[in-house]
């Protein structure tokens, strides 16, 4: 804080941290703009926003339900969430300074999707008329077309596969996600009376440009499906598979089925996935090969370690110089060393060492180097820059007014909680819009949060992280564990009076959901 | 200019007035858009954050008519009123009565079940009991239900002008700093008065009766717009609880306080003016006391409950942390600090029965408006200001936004942004403020006003050489600084016009001690010349109903 004449004062506000959620209800509310709120480091690592603290804290005192509400304030999709997020709050959790294990925080998410019987309840902030077409019935897609239809707007998806739920409900695996699961998550959309047309293809079954002129907005949100392909690939050789095609037959099961001898090419949690469904299909040998290095990795260290004791093996820094066959069939490959994945600026730009190679056999090779957006169905228009629509970041909005797009379409392959987010955001948007209101006026609330302060350490239990793998996947926490786990959080987040120009009307203590503020006349005016 | 948006109706301010209008508007035309810019969050924001304890100006069935108030008014405001402003919105005040009750608003009945009508006027009873903290939030719930379009942390900064008439104003978000036009065809300005205006007694800036971000943004934007200004010579001095700027000593007296000077001597029910307890205590005889501690523990906690739980309920803590308890200590009261106010007073845009200003397209309501209306006048007010302004809105057309509107203010935001003196807007605003209370609160001469008037050409200055702006709280109350300086101008320029004293005090003249009927029973108006700092001064007689 800038000092000045007033910030000098003491502060007037005091917060009970045993009480306080770290929500920021106070700071929406505060009417002479001095409250800030000290944001904890899980909210705002989290792309939804979610205040992690507070159902973490919420779970710790018995209060589950008021614990899923603060996820409903975020996502209606606790679900999905429980079960798939990469957790970036778990990562940037204060609690890893402890003990170097953050709080469970998504096991917690799961926990209460799975034992609190509470439908999402959400208040719009408006509401408009107009008709919405969304194009893609994914993450991104189902986020946007929930909130749309919440404020009143009439919502069509077109979704070019039989089922809505994007990559995972196609093609993540199901000892990771349940189909129960996925069923019920899409059923919040579906109940909300949304049409949805699935098995329909924008470009092929009908123009994009049709789209456009029957629909007063479109959130285009198609996602990255294709494979990328390995470029020494030439034909279709028996036993070659790309990660992804693999992954739906199996879900579908329709999968041919694998080898003995299985190789994943690839690094990622597409990888690590092809590699457990094919042991379950009985493989007796099964490696990932992987450019990066094992810190390097993209794939989540959970599932790393999931794959490591399900007997998967991991060989790092190797890529692939050629495709072994014998007649039509796989035979393994020809892998060559990778000196570098990345380059100066970050970019995917892998180097080898031609010079040291080995021979890897295999009768069923994964490929799972990849996926890209698939954007030709737009015929130029929308922008589009390297594979990706040009979207602004705030609101999501394309350079045509009444087109928005988010998700994997946007930015490439990216997490299903990103995915998330850019649907809310991009209904925001879509709702100002048809309103005829600004869409990015006044969308940047970062200013009522502060991010550089200190935390007490010592003020979570010294419980250890619970572990909930199981039999190769994962269980659900029980209750009393997770009142434990969430008893590790340390309530790192609090608001203070920052302009220390508080006129003590009281109306941050009246919505104080906890009444965990208390606020203090002035020593210079007491 | 990026953020440019189109609407019926725009209400500047979205306190009790605003809210008010902007739901009154939405009524008679649902079709309309109506948008709303508030500073801060309209769920709460303005006076009545906390609530109100009375409807202090309501003719009520049975106890009192409109026609009967003009004659209280003509008292209180020792002639300065229009009666048919005046009778325009008591005359409606029962009516907001039955609506705010069909809202939920609580007005307390006695053992029989009436309204409770309580004795504040000299002739008749206007002042009806109410007890709603939650008072705010009822009516920004009904703005949300109504479909207005809030956009909340925007601080209106400029009314545009075309062909004659207000076009719609210019926002500045005071977390981004982004700025937002809005094209309206009318716009009712409800941005309360100066509340951040003299000093503080008790050393807090933001210790104020009114909501301190009230800081004259509707006098400055409604005074370059060319709108008439009138009332500036009204500068209140409560005398009320020392250091917390909180009313009481009435709600106790008429429960059987009483109030005792320094020497322990009683102060007789005439003495109780405000102007007679400011005299008093200037002479070095008070401060005065409220004393309650002969009052029977009933009544005492009568009077806690009305205290502590409805508009200042910060009233509790204050005496817990001073440590006083009515029922051994006395309550020292004390001036307060000075503020300019529609609904305490009479400052503000002049605008008729109809809340018209003298601009096509500009209304008034509340504490920006000259209508000493309280909280009942600004509701209605709000309501006349939207019925008006729609029926003129039906007539207009949309005009559209060309950057020639604004370029030059914008370009001067930006230099504004730039500035790095080496004085903070906090430390420029106290020495301003200091300025206020050393030279325009009463008691006044000519001299300290002409000495105001030198002070506040010197601060236009220094306020482009001196000041620095260090961040996005900075550019905000650097825009409220201007206004407040522009409220000093207005209030020693009006001041210096009315040669005689007025209104028990609040203007009150040594060099002209006397009320003068006869040369003064007139507004003194005040409108824009060439610039902010030439002011032409105009009269106008007091208008009366037959």
């Amino acid at each position: 804080m800038v000092s000045n004449l007033v910030s000098a004062l003491s502060d007037n506000v005091s917060v009970d941290t045993e009480k306080c959620l770290g929500c920021g209800e106070c700071v929406d509310r505060c009417i002479l703009d001095n409250l800030r709120l000290e944001q904890a480091p899980c909210g705002h690592a989290c792309p939804l926003e979610i205040n992690a603290q507070g159902y973490a804290q919420l779970i710790k005192r018995g209060q589950p339900e008021d614990a899923l509400r603060q996820i409903y304030k975020k996502t209606p999709f606790a679900g999905l969430l429980g079960y798939l997020c990469n957790h970036p709050c778990e990562t940037a959790c204060s609690r890893n300074e402890v003990d170097q294990q953050g709080v469970s925080l998504r096991a917690l998410k799961r926990y209460l999707y799975e034992t609190v019987s509470l439908a999402p309840e959400y208040t719009p902030e408006c509401t408009a008329k107009g008709r919405c077409a969304i194009i893609g019935g994914g993450p991104a897609g189902l986020s946007a077309a929930w909130y749309l239809a919440q404020a009143g707007c009439e919502v069509t998806i077109y979704e070019a596969e039989e089922q809505l739920g994007g990559i995972p409900a196609q093609a993540i695996p199901a000892f990771r996600i349940p189909d129960e699961v996925l069923r019920q998550q899409c059923a919040l959309v579906t109940d909300l009376g949304v049409t949805v047309h699935t098995g329909v293809r924008v470009g092929t079954d009908l123009p994009f440009q049709a789209v456009l002129d029957e629909y007063d907005a479109v959130f285009v949100a198609t996602g990255a499906p294709a494979a990328r392909r390995l470029p020494q690939d030439t034909g279709t050789l028996e036993g070659l598979h790309y990660a992804l095609d693999f992954l739906r037959q199996a879900k579908k099961g329709v999968c041919a089925g694998v080898g003995f001898q299985v190789l994943v090419v690839g690094g990622g949690d597409v990888a690590i996935d092809a590699a457990q469904v094919a042991k379950r299909m009985g493989a007796e040998e099964v490696t990932i090969l992987s450019l990066e290095t094992l810190d390097q990795l993209p794939a989540s260290a959970d599932t790393l370690r999931e794959a490591q004791q399900a007997g998967i093996h991991l060989s790092c820094g190797w890529g692939v110089q050629s495709i072994e066959a014998e007649g039509n069939r796989v035979r393994g490959i020809k892998a060559r060393q990778c000196v570098q994945v990345y380059d100066q600026e970050g970019r995917f730009a892998p180097t080898y060492d031609d010079s040291v190679q080995r021979d890897i056999s295999a009768d069923t090779v994964i490929l799972a180097i990849g996926q890209q957006t698939d954007l030709d169905f737009l015929a130029g228009a929308v922008a589009v820059e390297q594979n990706q629509i040009q979207s602004d970041p705030l609101c999501r909005q394309s350079n045509q007014a009444k087109v928005f797009a988010g998700g994997d379409c946007v930015s490439g392959p990216n997490t299903l909680v990103h995915a998330l987010a850019d649907g809310r955001r991009a209904s925001e948007s879509i709702l100002r819009y048809l309103n005829g209101d600004d869409v990015s006026y006044g969308r940047d609330n970062s200013q009522a949060y502060l991010h550089d302060f200190e935390v007490d350490l010592t003020a979570g239990s010294p419980a250890a992280r619970i572990d909930t793998t199981q039999g190769g996947g994962e269980r659900t926490l029980t209750e009393e564990e997770a009142q434990t786990e969430a008893s590790r959080c340390l309530g790192c987040g609090k608001p203070i009076g920052y302009r220390k120009t508080c006129w003590m009307c009281l109306p941050c203590e009246v919505q104080c959901p906890q009444d965990a503020l208390t606020i203090k006349i002035h020593y210079i005016m007491a | 200019m990026e953020h440019i948006i189109y609407a019926d109706l725009l209400v500047v301010g979205g306190g009790t007035a605003g809210t008010m209008a902007a739901i009154r508007a939405k009524e008679c035309n649902p079709d309309a858009k109506v948008v709303i810019f508030d500073k801060s969050d309209i769920m709460y924001s303005g006076s009545i954050a906390s609530g109100m304890d009375a409807f202090n100006v309501t003719a009520v069935p049975g106890f009192s008519t409109a026609e009967e108030y003009l004659e209280t008014a003509h008292g209180a405001l020792d002639g300065i009123v229009d009666d048919s402003q005046c009778y325009a919105w008591v005359s409606r005040t029962w009516d907001m009565v039955q609506r705010m009750e069909g809202w939920g608003v609580n007005f307390p009945k006695d053992k029989n079940g009436d309204y409770i009508v309580l004795n504040t006027a000299p002739k008749g009873r206007f002042c009806l009991a109410i007890l709603e903290p939650g008072l705010k939030k009822i009516l920004a719930d009904k703005v949300h239900e109504n479909g207005c379009t809030v956009y909340n942390r925007t601080m209106a900064l400029d009314l545009i002008r075309k062909d004659g008439r207000v076009v719609g104003a210019l926002g500045l978000n005071i977390r981004t700093g982004e700025t937002i036009v809005c094209m309206a065809k009318a716009v009712i300005l409800c941005a309360g008065g100066t509340a951040r205006f003299g000093q503080t007694t008790n050393g807090y800036p933001y210790g104020t009766f009114d909501f301190p971000g009230n800081t004259g943004e509707a006098y400055r934007m409604a005074y370059r717009a060319g709108a008439k200004m009138t009332g500036f010579e009204y500068t209140i001095v409560d005398y009320s609880v020392k250091d917390a700027n909180a009313a009481g000593l009435h709600i106790s007296c008429t429960r059987g306080a009483y109030v005792l000077n320094a020497y322990d001597e009683r102060i007789e029910e005439s003495g109780l003016s405000i102007c007679n307890m400011l005299a008093t205590h200037n002479t070095g005889c008070g401060p005065l006391r409220v004393h309650m501690s002969h009052l029977p523990e009933e009544k005492i906690q009568e009077i806690e409950e009305i205290l502590f739980t409805t508009e200042r309920p910060m009233q509790k803590r204050f005496f817990e942390q001073r440590g006083v308890n009515f029922r051994q200590d006395d309550v020292e009261q004390w001036p307060s600090e000075c503020f300019l106010c529609g609904g305490h007073g009479i400052t503000g845009v002049m605008v008729n029965g109809k809340a018209e200003s003298s601009i096509p397209g500009l209304y008034a309501a509340g504490d920006a408006a000259n209508v000493r209306g309280f909280l009942p006048g600004a509701l209605v007010m709000g309501e006349i200001a939207a019925e008006s302004a729609t029926q003129y809105a039906a007539s207009m057309e949309q005009v559209p936004y060309a950057p020639a509107m604004l370029s030059e203010r914008l370009a001067q935001i930006e230099q504004i942004k730039k500035l790095r003196g080496p004085v903070s807007v906090e430390e420029f605003e106290s020495k301003l403020r200091r300025t206020i209370t050393d030279y325009i609160v009463p008691p006044k001469n000519g001299y300290k006003l002409n000495r105001a008037l030198q002070e506040i050409a010197r601060f236009d200055r220094e306020l482009k050489e001196l000041v620095g702006i260090r961040c996005q709280e900075d550019l905000c109350k650097y825009f409220e600084v201007e206004s407040i300086l522009v409220s000093a101008y207005l209030s020693a320029q009006a001041s210096m016009a009315r040669k005689e004293s007025r209104w028990n005090g609040w203007h009150y003249r040594t060099d002209y001690p006397e009320q003068d009927d006869t040369q003064w029973l007139k507004h003194i108006i005040l409108e824009k010349g060439d610039s902010d700092y030439s002011v032409e001064i105009t009269y106008q007689d007091v208008e009366r109903m037959v």
